[in-house]
């Protein structure tokens, strides 16, 4: 038994100290899925707490300790769908201003370069996004930002291992195409 | 030069490669194993995707709070005491306390009532029935009418003609 599975067991018979070590190796996997969907900083954080207040309120339904990954980012994703969802009924009500968070806070220790260079990549990500269907984006993103396997990504998204290949095939083709996103991938990595 | 390796790997062959390696066939594999221009085709591409995950992971911005929840020992504390099983609870105390000391004094109540009600009017039946079929006027169950010695029979005392004379009946009926 590895050691996410141990936590997972000993979380799910009402171990403290279990359930927060959990929580303190994922946060920030979760933030940054979170993240790089809402593009919005404060809201990233809240629906980050909310996606582990759902872990820790239904982790005694985990049956296979070893797919404890794919559980969570499957909450995670389903929460970020009702987020919005929630925003596009506001929206159509008229109590929200837009649909798609522009916001773009700059750290507080960055220099500017990196902040620059933050932007541009933000930027070329959500081009990249609308190039992508939503099932390509979201197997492209779960592979190459969020760094799930093939398995735990079908999983995580209730598909077939070969729909997903499939996906993120297309999406890859579609990568390739974007020539302005691998000369910033190819600069910036030198 | 062999022929294997003039043909290099295609586009779609590469990105399969990196997606899912059993998907090329035996004479594929060979060839990318041999040819430095797929090779390096492949590398490219692979660190470019290395790179797209290296800096989404450092442009991520730091969270400025704690991420675990802030309820934490709310939500793992026991059932017994959240809102909603305290209200259930309240509600079940309610209930009994109002069982103990206000349905089961009605209830006494209820049951003395009905025994009276059911008492008299046996007897009032018992005391109509006797009188209207036999004439006879009794306090005593009908079992242990039949053991007393003489029966008081209201139609033929004595009393009865001192006060309905016969002569009035007579003239009434005529």
């Amino acid at each position: 038994m590895d050691q996410i599975s141990g936590w997972v067991k000993a979380a799910q018979s009402g171990n403290r100290y279990a359930l927060n070590q959990l929580i303190d190796h994922y946060q920030n996997d979760i933030f940054q899925f979170v993240y790089y969907r809402v593009h919005h900083q404060a809201d990233a954080e809240d629906l980050t707490q909310d996606i582990f207040i759902q872990v820790i309120r239904r982790i005694s339904t985990v049956k296979d300790h070893k797919m404890f990954k794919a559980w969570l980012y499957k909450i995670a994703r389903n929460r970020v769908i009702d987020f919005f969802r929630k925003k596009r009924i506001l929206f159509f009500m008229g109590t929200t201003g837009d649909l798609e968070s522009e916001t773009c806070e700059s750290s507080e220790n960055a220099s500017p370069e990196t902040e620059m260079n933050r932007k541009e990549f933000t930027m070329l990500l959500k081009s990249l996004s609308k190039d992508l269907s939503k099932w390509e984006r979201e197997v492209f993103m779960m592979r190459f930002i969020d760094d799930l396997d093939i398995k735990d990504i079908a999983l995580a998204l209730g598909k077939n291992e070969n729909t997903v290949k499939t996906h993120l095939f297309r999406a890859l083709q579609k990568f390739k195409k974007q020539k302005k996103i691998r000369e910033f991938l190819q600069i910036t990595k030198r | 030069m062999s022929v294997q390796k003039t043909i290099h790997l295609n586009d779609d062959a590469i990105l399969w490669n990196l997606i899912d390696p059993d998907k090329l066939e035996a004479s594929e594999k060979m060839h990318l194993q041999d040819c430095k221009i797929c090779q390096d085709m492949q590398t490219s591409l692979q660190l470019e995707l290395d790179a797209f995950k290296q800096l989404s992971r450092a442009f991520l911005p730091k969270p400025k709070r704690n991420l675990r929840p802030i309820s934490i020992e709310k939500t793992v504390s026991p059932a017994f005491f959240r809102m909603k099983n305290a209200l259930v609870y309240t509600f079940m105390i309610m209930i009994c306390v109002g069982a103990i000391f206000g349905l089961w004094p009605t209830q006494h109540n209820n049951i003395d009532k009905l025994a009276i009600e059911q008492t008299k009017a046996s007897i009032e039946n018992m005391l109509t029935d006797d009188i209207i079929n036999n004439g006879t006027y009794s306090i005593l169950p009908v079992t242990f009418q039949y053991i007393v010695a003489d029966e008081f029979e209201i139609m033929s005392t004595p009393f009865y003609d001192y006060v309905f004379p016969v002569s009035t009946l007579s003239v009434d009926d005529s």
